[in-house]
């Protein structure tokens, strides 16, 4: 498998610095590979908190790693020549959680669609431009009439997430990191949003890394899930399995806790959520383990392993320790349609 | 039944562009019960945040209010001169949104926070009766006395949106809206949240205004629930009708398009896109997609019915629609 975008070993630590009260470990030695001929979609679900922007930002480059590498191509991100470096911002392309962030409220929506063909040479004429930026505005559900020409705040919610995915495919780029590409939209449009990034990975090849809360989504577009809590891997796999058979508890609190779409199914997780004090010493523990009603004494003594428990599925906890050991790097043996 | 507290005629709030009038709200009426929680869901851009806006007064140009009654404990707020109005936000009327997370203050404690939305409407409170009232704010959504010392940086999303839902009930409002309150944050921390404010919401007796587009959130935490389309209401219902029977097509269609963790399907929404707000099609703003528009749906004004007790809709084929769907559902 020739490997596109590596994230190899990585930590990032926030405040350690000498006048911050807090030290936060966002992500804890992620290891994780897109290939570069067998496009995919990668869920990646977990806590608020759990590092997972953090993880899209450093596969962009935005943020350097305390530990651990970001290969593109085989090279490190620090070490691209400008070439290279040029290349993997056409060829990495993100869609970013928070659409109030990113938009300069000064510019109108037409400038967030320009700078990229421009700066890409995406179109000859301006003919071919307005083509372009028509043809995605439709793709993602939006009026072009309507849209173009006006400043960000003059839309509602969904309409500046919609601009942001139709950006992101002007570039028909590689690999997509989409953080919660369609949380402000309706399920209907939600669908329609995220059929297109499935239909682009049919049709251009492109690999997509779906950030998210929702997961009937991520179980209904992805082939394979990463779960994370407080910064590390609990459960990975085959979305199927991990999805409707969770293994490890915080997987099973995760999906018990999704509001079903049915009035008469009880909304009620209390038994999978306790909350107790079990004596944590040091730095090297299970995160989940004071709200674990499964917790044995060594989970506050030393973190769990990834424990592979069947052929496409792995869990980070020692409720599954008889099953073999799952070295870190080696995440990605355990995704399906992946060697 | 319970009483009505806000009464919502015939609203109209209208945005002036240069390319024409949008119309995000044409023409809305519905009732809200006291302690009541209602849901308001609907298309991306069909007018939800514009009702909500329009409910607290806080339409900015080219924005405005055209028309219409909003009616709480029978006085029309839309009549209020801005001072009385500034004492209906909070005190009648709060707003939790989506962004309020982002919103809170980052260089003020909490506790200042807080204290503002007291002061504002109670300002005589004594220090220690202030700082009790905090204590007790903070208690009532679940969260430990220390963060009234603390900044925003310093909370999770879920804590923020809990400091956001304190200084949204400190005044105990009739009304409280929440505008997408828990779209940023995971399902477990969502649950916690809504349970927070369901406890909130029954503690002072405030009917609770959810908007969003979470159908499973919905399904769990709302009594009725209205579905908007390009600035109209096409169904009022109970919840559990809603999803058992819809009547609207549109929100047949929509109930459709959610996913399920169970069975993978091939994703797909509505067909087509909703029509441009610079020009609604005529009819029933529905009818250029659905399933089962005739000649009639575009020469037959738009009206809503009470096509039951209790449950309204926006379209006048529920009849023959529901002969040819006994069942219901397509
Ligand atoms: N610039 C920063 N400085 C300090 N701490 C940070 C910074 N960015 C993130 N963090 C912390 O790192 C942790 C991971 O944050 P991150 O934003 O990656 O979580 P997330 O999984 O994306 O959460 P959400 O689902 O709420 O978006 C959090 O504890 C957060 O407070
Ligand atoms: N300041 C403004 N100027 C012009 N048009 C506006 C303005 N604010 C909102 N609109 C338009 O009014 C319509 C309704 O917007 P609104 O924000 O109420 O939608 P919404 O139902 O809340 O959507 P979402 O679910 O995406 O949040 C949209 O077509 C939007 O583009
Ligand atoms: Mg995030
Ligand atoms: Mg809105």
């Amino acid at each position: 498998m020739s490997v596109l975008l590596e994230a190899r070993g990585v930590t990032k630590v926030f405040g350690s610095g000498l006048f911050d009260q807090k030290r936060v470990v966002a992500l804890e030695d992620f290891s994780m590979s897109i290939s570069k001929d067998d496009p995919s979609i990668v869920a990646v679900v977990g806590e608020s908190g759990s590092g997972k922007t953090t993880l899209a930002r450093i596969l962009l480059g935005l943020e350097t790693p305390t530990a651990g590498d970001i290969l593109y191509e085989g090279v490190n991100l620090q070490t691209l020549s400008r070439i290279e470096r040029h290349e993997f911002r056409r060829n990495v392309q993100v869609v970013f959680q928070d659409p109030f962030e990113v938009y300069n409220p000064f510019y109108r929506v037409d400038h967030v669609l320009n700078t990229p063909i421009v700066k890409f040479g995406l179109a000859k004429s301006p003919t071919e431009r307005k083509t372009l930026i028509e043809g995605v505005l439709e793709a993602v559900g939006l009026r072009p009439d309507e849209i173009l020409g006006r400043h960000p705040h003059q839309l509602s919610g969904g309409q500046r997430q919609r601009i942001m995915v139709a950006r992101a495919l002007l570039l028909k780029p590689k690999v997509i990191i989409a953080d919660e590409p369609v949380s402000m939209i309706d399920a209907s449009l939600r669908a329609t949003v995220l059929a297109n990034l499935q239909q682009l990975k049919e049709d251009f090849g492109i690999s997509v890394i779906y950030i998210t809360h929702d997961l009937a989504t991520a179980f209904q577009i992805s082939q394979n899930i990463v779960v994370m809590y407080s910064g590390s891997v609990t459960e990975v796999g085959d979305v199927n399995r991990v999805v409707t058979d969770p293994k490890h508890p915080y997987t099973q609190l995760l999906i018990g806790s999704v509001p079903r779409a049915d009035p008469n199914l009880q909304w009620s997780v209390d038994n999978l959520e306790v909350s107790h004090d079990i004596g944590i010493k040091g730095e090297n523990y299970c995160k989940f383990a004071d709200r674990c009603p499964h917790v044995l004494s060594q989970c506050v003594e030393k973190a769990p392993s990834l424990y592979q428990i069947d052929s496409q599925r792995g869990a980070a906890c020692y409720l599954y320790e008889d099953s073999p050991v799952v070295e870190r790097d080696a995440m990605n043996s355990l995704f399906v349609n992946q060697q | 039944m319970k009483p009505i507290v806000l009464e919502v005629r015939n609203l109209k709030t209208y945005f002036h562009t240069p390319r024409g009038v949008v119309k995000a709200v044409d023409d809305v009426s519905f009732d809200l019960m006291q302690g009541e929680r209602f849901g308001l869901v609907g298309e991306s851009g069909s007018g939800k945040t514009t009702v909500a806006l329009s409910l607290l007064r806080m339409i900015k140009a080219p924005g405005q209010i055209e028309g219409g009654q909003l009616l709480l404990d029978g006085q029309d707020i839309l009549k209020l001169s801005d001072e009385e109005m500034r004492r209906i936000r909070l005190a009648g009327i709060a707003l939790v949104t989506q962004g309020a997370m982002n919103a809170l203050n980052p260089v003020i404690r909490v506790r200042e926070q807080l204290i503002d939305g007291i002061k504002d409407h109670d300002g005589n409170l004594s220090r220690e009766a202030m700082e009790a009232r905090v204590q007790e704010l903070l208690s009532g959504v679940d969260l430990i006395p220390q963060v009234a010392d603390m900044y925003a940086h310093q909370l999770s999303g879920g804590m923020k949106q809990r400091v956001c839902i304190a200084i949204g009930i400190c005044m105990r409002p009739k009304v409280i809206i929440a505008d997408e309150p828990t779209s940023a944050l995971d399902v477990v921390v969502q649950r916690r949240v809504m349970e927070t404010l369901r406890r909130a919401q029954e503690e002072v007796g405030a009917a609770v205004i959810l908007v969003g587009h979470d159908m499973g959130l919905m399904a769990q935490f709302v009594d009725r629930m209205a579905v908007m389309y390009a600035g109209k209401l096409v169904e009022v219902s109970p919840v559990r009708n809603v999803f058992q029977e819809p009547l609207h097509p549109y929100t047949e269609l929509l109930i459709d398009s959610v996913p399920t963790l169970t069975e993978k399907d091939v994703l797909k929404g509505i067909q087509g896109s909703m029509p441009s707000m610079l020009g609604l099609p005529s009819g029933c703003v529905f009818n250029p997609r659905c399933p089962y528009s005739d000649e009639s749906c575009v020469s037959t004004l738009q009206e809503t019915k009470e096509v039951e007790a209790g449950r309204w809709a926006a379209c006048h084929k529920i009849d023959a629609i529901r002969n040819l769907n006994p069942s219901g559902g397509v």
